[in-house]
């Protein structure tokens, strides 16, 4: 049984994610600092533009299968975390409770990533969102 | 090149982008301490700059990293060897520059 704190992070957390399916908002300067970063890397190709990147996060987004986690760390940095696939690599979308992206991007290796015990399951996006 | 130096060699040069990628980083860092003996004379020297590229931005590293953890919660749960001194940025930072800039030489 879930506290009211953790229904209201819930409440949060859904929020924010309907506004980033609706629209992905970023910090001013941050969207294009990404991308350049994602193709500096290789996840993306260089000819790769801001609307590509945003295709992947929201495809990410509208994924039902997709795993829903929330990274929380002292109880006030609190970062929903949405986990799917895109190209064979598993991706994370990361975005602050406002629903402002923080990052997109697919770490070295996710399950270890995620095994970190600051990240809290809470579903996929079908379970969450239903 | 060694995959995990390509992608260490890329990071380090996006100290902004999210204290979250830094942390991937900094495991990406761990991998290639495991792999530092089987690197080519090259991937060495290649290695040797992306750390002193670290060193030298530690403090916009450090800045970003502290909006979602802090170094010291990280030593705690990761429990890091003294050896990996990436997980110890937070106490370089601290340190006056010339023993950091002095550190970044040490550790071409």
């Amino acid at each position: 049984m879930r506290t009211d704190s953790a229904n209201e992070l819930l409440s949060r957390a859904v929020a924010a994610i309907r506004a980033l399916q609706a629209e992905i908002r970023w910090k001013p300067g941050k969207d294009i600092q990404h991308l350049r970063t994602r193709q500096h890397y290789g996840h993306l190709p260089r000819s790769a533009t801001l609307i590509d990147y945003e295709a992947i996060i929201t495809s990410i987004l509208r994924d039902d299968s997709a795993d829903v986690y929330v990274y929380v760390w002292q109880s006030e940095v609190i970062y929903p975390t949405i986990v799917g696939s895109h190209e064979n690599r598993r991706w994370l979308v990361m975005f602050d409770l406002e629903g402002v992206m923080e990052t997109a991007f697919p770490p070295t290796d996710p399950e270890v990533y995620l095994s970190d015990p600051r990240f809290q399951y809470l579903g996929t996006m079908k379970e969450l969102l239903a | 090149m060694n995959e995990y130096l390509k992608q260490y060699s890329v990071a380090v040069e996006h100290p902004e982008v999210s204290g979250f990628e830094h942390l991937n980083m900094f495991m990406v860092r761990d991998k290639l301490s495991e792999q530092e003996l089987s690197l080519t004379p090259d991937e060495k020297r290649r290695l040797q700059a992306a750390d002193q590229r670290l060193l030298e931005q530690a403090a916009v590293f450090q800045a970003e990293l502290a909006r979602i953890t802090t170094l010291e919660n990280e030593r705690q749960h990761r429990q890091p060897p003294p050896q990996h001194w990436w997980w110890y940025l937070d106490v370089l930072t601290s340190l006056p520059t010339p023993l950091v800039a002095e550190l970044a030489l040490v550790t071409a």
